[in-house]
């Protein structure tokens, strides 16, 4: 690994964990649900006490697309367009992630058998086994930080005898087929729900598939909105400070970072 | 009136010319030999001071310990590994005497090529963290060696009042018209040449990369671009030279020891 973490700090903020909690529940609710699940919500989110294993690959200039889609941004009137800076920069970095998260989750099971919404089962589910080994840009440029993940370290584009970060290459080609990149390499779902119904074949149907559907979805979130030529965007220019910084500065931390 | 002053300003240049003897089409340009063996004198006695105190990188880390507070909360410490102050000296040559372009005439200036060939090397070792989302989440080990091996440049120096310039950071700064300064500048085609070795990361390390070279770069020609190369100015002010008591010296009578025994 090239980073040193210090999980302790992460694993024991309630604060964090709560936030990211209230993240996905927020992207709970904009998602449509199939008839036979209603009032999926996320119960607890615990990030876990194993770190990912973090490897610096590469040092450079951050690709030309994130200058274009700031300056796309930009409001034409007061447009001041985004150019180039001798301090920008961009990490590759590998990331491998098999820690102990664990997501549970609460949903309401609609059995449709043998009537519609024949009877509504409260069911519990937990994620865990989440494992991820991916190729990821880390770019920091006019005080914003892009993240995109790029493929999985197996992931036979690689093979190819190219520059990653080469922009005519296949691996950063805008229009490549979304359905090869893996980003999730493992995933468990376990399902809860009362005793009584142990015994019955068709709820266990709809488990079934609710634990299928939350799969395809949570794969579905990593590519299209993590993904190349996907990323996230985290705007650090409200911060009070102007120092033109890769680190996020807390304010906060003033005094410990001595 | 203006008019006027400005003539007298030119009669007094053209008469310091002629009262030297330099003529600014004609006189061929000097050497600077003289100069540049007491400058060497100057820097070897620095040097030797430097060393003297034993282990300068040992004082430097001191005074950097002290100054920690003051470095931003996304560098964890700073250790100095290496410090190189070369052993060579600056090589100043083809010294010529021209009027100020664009002045009318109305004042002088010297203009000097440098050329210094050596190693000037620092090595830095710290930690940039990430402070998101809890203090010191993270922390990836950096060592640095940056060293400045050839600088090249023509200097541009000149004797003035104060009133001349402006001070662009500080626009209150004192600077009562009263002495002389001495300026100087560099002019903006100068050379400087870098060689920096990096070495990032914690267990599987990065090394040499040219980014971190050319970032490193960027920043101490942004510090030395924004003083002392031209339109930007060094100003000096010049002590007074009238010969006083106090500061009267003379030397120790020779062979002191050998009378008493």
């Amino acid at each position: 690994m090239s980073f040193d973490i210090d999980w302790t700090k992460i694993e024991s903020d309630a604060g964090l964990n709560e936030s990211i909690k209230c993240h996905l529940n927020s992207y709970l609710q904009s998602i449509d649900l199939p008839d036979y699940v209603s009032n999926l919500r996320i119960l607890d989110f615990s990030i876990g006490k194993v770190p990912p294993n973090i490897i610096l690959r590469e040092i450079s200039d951050p690709l030309d697309d994130f200058y274009q889609a700031l300056n796309e941004d930009i409001d034409i009137d007061n447009a001041k367009p985004v150019e180039r800076n001798p301090n920008d920069v961009q990490f590759l970095t590998e990331i491998e992630y098999k820690g102990d998260l664990l997501i549970t989750i609460a949903a309401d099971l609609v059995l449709h058998y043998p009537t519609k919404s024949f009877m509504t089962l409260p069911v519990k589910l937990t994620i865990s086994n989440v494992g991820i080994h991916s190729l990821c840009l880390i770019a920091y440029l006019s005080k914003q930080i892009f993240v995109s993940f790029l493929c999985d370290v197996s992931d036979s584009m690689l093979d190819k005898n190219e520059s990653i970060l080469d922009t005519s290459g296949s691996l950063l080609a805008p229009k490549r087929s979304l359905e090869r990149i893996l980003i999730l390499r493992t995933m468990k779902i376990e399902t809860e729900i009362g005793e009584q119904c142990q015994g019955e074949g068709s709820v266990l149907r709809s488990v079934g598939k609710l634990e299928q559907f939350l799969l395809e979805n949570f794969k579905e979130v990593l590519r299209k909105e993590l993904s190349w030529p996907s990323w996230i965007n985290l705007d650090l220019s409200n911060n009070d400070d102007s120092n033109e910084d890769f680190a996020q500065r807390d304010p906060t931390s003033e005094d410990s970072s001595i | 009136s203006a008019e006027n002053v400005e003539a007298e300003q030119t009669r007094q240049i053209d008469a310091i010319l002629e009262k030297t003897y330099y003529d600014v089409n004609t006189h061929p340009s000097e050497s600077l030999d003289w100069f540049n063996v007491l400058i060497a004198q100057t820097i070897q006695q620095f040097r030797e001071e430097a060393w003297q105190k034993d282990n300068i990188v040992h004082s430097l880390n001191n005074f950097v310990e002290k100054k920690l507070h003051e470095l931003p909360s996304y560098i964890d410490g700073a250790k100095i590994t290496e410090l190189d102050i070369g052993d060579d000296f600056p090589i100043f040559s083809n010294c010529r005497v021209q009027y100020v372009p664009n002045s009318n005439r109305k004042k002088l200036e010297a203009k000097i090529d440098i050329d210094l060939n050596d190693r000037l090397a620092i090595g830095v070792e710290t930690k940039l963290l990430l402070n998101y989302p809890k203090p010191a989440t993270a922390a990836l080990p950096i060592n640095i060696t940056v060293a400045i091996v050839r600088f090249q440049a023509c200097l541009t120096v000149s004797l003035t009042k104060a009133e001349e310039f402006v001070a662009p950071s500080s626009p209150t700064q004192e600077n009562n018209g009263s002495g002389y300064f001495l300026v100087f500048s560099f002019a903006p085609e100068y050379r400087m040449d870098f060689e920096t070795e990096s070495l990032i990361g914690a267990r599987s390390k990065l090394e040499n990369i040219p980014k971190i070279g050319s970032l490193i770069e960027y920043q101490i020609k942004k510090w030395f671009v924004e003083r002392c190369v031209e339109p930007r100015f060094q100003f000096v002010r010049l002590p007074s030279m009238w010969p006083r008591s106090k500061r009267t010296w003379e030397g120790k009578p020779e062979a002191e020891g050998s009378k008493t025994s």
